[in-house]
């Protein structure tokens, strides 16, 4: 009777020994409590210039023709594109901290008019930079936790196919290239005709660094093994676009465009899609990635 | 959670305080303009004010006196149309205590009045006219504290005048005894556009005044009470156009000589000598419209004294040149200017050390307008 005692606890204890070394293994694991995702993303901005110090060539010389004279900033033909690649550590169920590396086209245009009771000229200035964005940001995704040990089943803990998120970052922008194109064009009384049309690389006139902050929000989508996102951010910058001791630096534009740049910042609305790939994987031969 | 709350607000407190530090660039170029196309503006003298910005003085082309002042960027701050009673107003500005003033002549008689303008009040008043003193030519520092009067009197010529400190005419002297001189002059001014000036150097111990003579277009030098103790008489119906002195009695002189126009940097001043143009022995400026203003301008950047030399080009440019005041030789050369044509009006120093050229510009072919435009120090050392 003793030996079948002992026997049945020994049994038991190898079983319990067993089972929790299996399940252990697995939970107490730390490769499987982070994830790296690295993705493609692309999509379109929309961009709202802002002054902050005025500058032009042509003045006015009496105060009620001051308006006449000012750049008129226009918010149509502001939309460009963005695409790039991202790069993601989830250290946490609910946090993400990543980074990008996206080229960003910011297109803008002004109207300069030279008013006259006989002739008037106008100057349409149509912007077009693009600029190597790399932010780094937090990403708060808004989903319950979940118990992360699978229990004795064996069966994997349970995160949510559609999980919406909320971020926000620093991010810098490198200039790779910016170019402008004038249009002039004359308007007599019912007849307007068109002047000269030039394009002028501009980059000695910008900064080659800004940086700005940026808010949004979106979902993740799964995929089966990967993920889809959508996202919408709001990027304010906080420096100015243009170098402050190179504005009359183009002589081209100063002389034949009465142009040179305004102190501004730019804020810009930006709607991207990405696809996120996991990079670690419980299993590599059946692809099954690890979910937190 | 809470550390994401944290992180939005620390970048958002972080980044605002940069918004407003932009900093305004000190280089500005402006151009007034006005929509109206059959308005012209003729810039003629500016003066840098206390508060950083600048007072332009220009005649439009139905003679009235117009005031513009921009601001320290060379932002249109206000201006003003002086009364039609009053015309043709000659540089130079000059400041007294909080005001700034310059001469113009009445529209009935030409008698010469000192216009008082009020940049904290923004107004023009003609504070005082000197009676019997017609057609005012030239008025500028003798120094600090008094100022000199070139005017045309009908009957015997140029008429050279001391003023005081409270605008008081201390004493008033003429050179020549001419009849018709106003006719003269009219007439010499049909196919010449010579420059009046007056000035003084050694303390004010030695004064000078250009404008028409007997002889010609001529620059007299006069002892400090206005006698005539030397002369530079016209070589071959040139004149002289500008000077700079210095105060070990040198002088840089632009020229027109037997038909060529002439800069000489370093000069000898003789002020007790009667000498003809053609002996200053001035290097050519072959560029030059010789019949528009060419001005010279001392000035100093990183510690060397240099003069500077600005003439309108044939093609419709301003060239400046700059020459060591010490040796006299050629440092640098720079070209303001593109398709619109510039005429050069004043150059000035300011109070940072660089440098503000006014001139007159045509736009779009057919406007004349007031060009100002800024070089800062940094610039001009850059061209050394």
């Amino acid at each position: 009777m003793f030996r079948l005692i002992v026997c049945l606890f020994l049994l038991n204890f190898s079983v319990g020994v067993k089972a929790q070394s299996t399940f252990d293994k697995l939970n107490k694991n730390p490769f499987k409590q982070t994830q790296w995702y690295v993705g493609l993303r692309g999509g379109a901005n929309y961009t709202i210039v802002t002054p902050i110090n005025r500058f032009g060539i042509i003045k006015p010389t009496d105060n009620a023709d001051q308006e006449l004279y000012e750049k008129k900033y226009q918010t149509v033909e502001n939309i460009g594109a963005i695409y790039g690649l991202t790069a993601m550590f989830q250290f946490e169920q609910k946090f993400v901290v990543g980074t990008n590396f996206s080229v960003g086209q910011i297109r803008f245009s002004y109207d300069q008019e030279l008013p006259g009771e006989a002739n008037s000229i106008t100057f349409s200035h149509q912007q077009n930079f693009q600029y190597l964005d790399v932010p780094i940001f937090f990403r708060y995704m808004i989903r319950p936790t979940i118990n992360r040990f699978w229990n004795r089943s064996s069966r994997k803990p349970e995160v949510p196919g559609i999980i919406p998120f909320v971020q926000a970052g620093i991010n810098f922008s490198v200039l790779l290239d910016a170019e402008k194109t004038v249009t002039q064009s004359i308007r007599q009384g019912e007849i307007e005709a068109e002047g000269f049309s030039f394009t002028e690389n501009v980059n000695e006139l910008l900064n080659p660094v800004t940086a700005g902050i940026f808010v949004g929000g979106g979902f993740r989508f799964r995929l089966g093994n990967v993920y889809l996102t959508t996202e919408a951010n709001f990027r304010q910058g906080f420096s100015n676009v243009t170098d402050t001791d190179r504005r009359f630096a183009n002589k081209n534009l100063v002389n034949n465009a009465y142009d040179v740049f305004d102190d501004k910042s730019f804020q810009t609305f930006e709607f991207v899609v990405g696809i996120l790939v996991p990079i670690k994987y419980l299993s590599r031969r059946e692809f099954i990635p690890v979910e937190i | 959670m809470r550390f994401f709350v944290i992180f939005i607000l620390v970048v958002f407190t972080s980044c605002q305080k940069d918004t407003e530090a932009f900093l305004p660039t000190e280089k500005f170029n402006s151009i007034f303009d006005n929509p109206s196309e059959a308005v012209a503006y003729n810039p003629l003298d500016l003066i840098q004010t206390q508060d950083g910005g600048y007072l332009i003085l220009a005649s439009s082309n139905s003679q009235q006196i117009f005031v513009l002042k921009a601001s320290s960027r060379g932002e249109f701050l206000w201006s003003k149309t002086m009364s039609s009673a009053y015309i043709q107003p000659i540089g130079n500005w000059i400041r007294n205590q909080e005001n700034y003033y310059f001469v113009a002549q009445t529209i009935s008689d030409r008698t010469a009045v000192l216009v008082e303008v009020d940049d904290l009040e923004q107004t023009l008043k003609p504070i005082r006219e000197y009676t019997g003193y017609r057609r005012p030519l030239a008025f500028d520092y003798l120094n600090p504290n008094s100022y000199l009067l070139l005017t045309n009197n009908d009957t015997i010529g140029a008429v050279l005048s001391k003023i005081q400190e409270g605008f008081a005419m201390e004493w008033a002297r003429a050179f020549d005894k001419i009849t018709d001189t106003n006719a003269k002059l009219d007439n010499y001014l049909i196919s010449n556009t010579p420059q009046f000036f007056v000035g003084a150097y050694n303390n004010g111990a030695t004064l000078y005044f250009n404008t028409l003579r007997p002889e010609g277009f001529t620059f007299t030098f006069t002892d400090d009470q206005g006698i005539e103790t030397g002369r530079i008489a016209p070589a071959n119906q040139g004149s002289i156009n500008s000077i700079a002195t210095t105060s070990n009695g040198q002088g840089a002189f632009n020229y027109v000589a037997n038909g060529q126009s002439l800069f000489s940097p370093q000069l000898t001043l003789r002020n007790n000598d009667s000498i003809f143009s053609s002996e200053l022995n001035g290097e050519l400026q072959p560029d030059r419209m010789s019949n528009k203003p060419a001005l010279v301008l001392p000035i100093e950047l990183s510690t060397t004294p240099y003069t500077l030399n600005a003439y309108t080009t044939v093609d419709g440019r301003i060239k400046l040149s700059l020459y060591s005041a010490n040796s006299g030789e050629l440092s640098a050369i720079e070209y303001i200017g593109d398709n619109d044509p510039l005429e050069l009006a004043a150059i000035k120093a300011t109070e940072d050390q660089g440098i503000v050229i006014l001139s007159k510009t045509t736009i779009a072919g057919v406007r004349q307008r007031i060009n100002l435009l800024k070089i800062p120090k940094e610039e001009l050392v850059n061209l050394l």
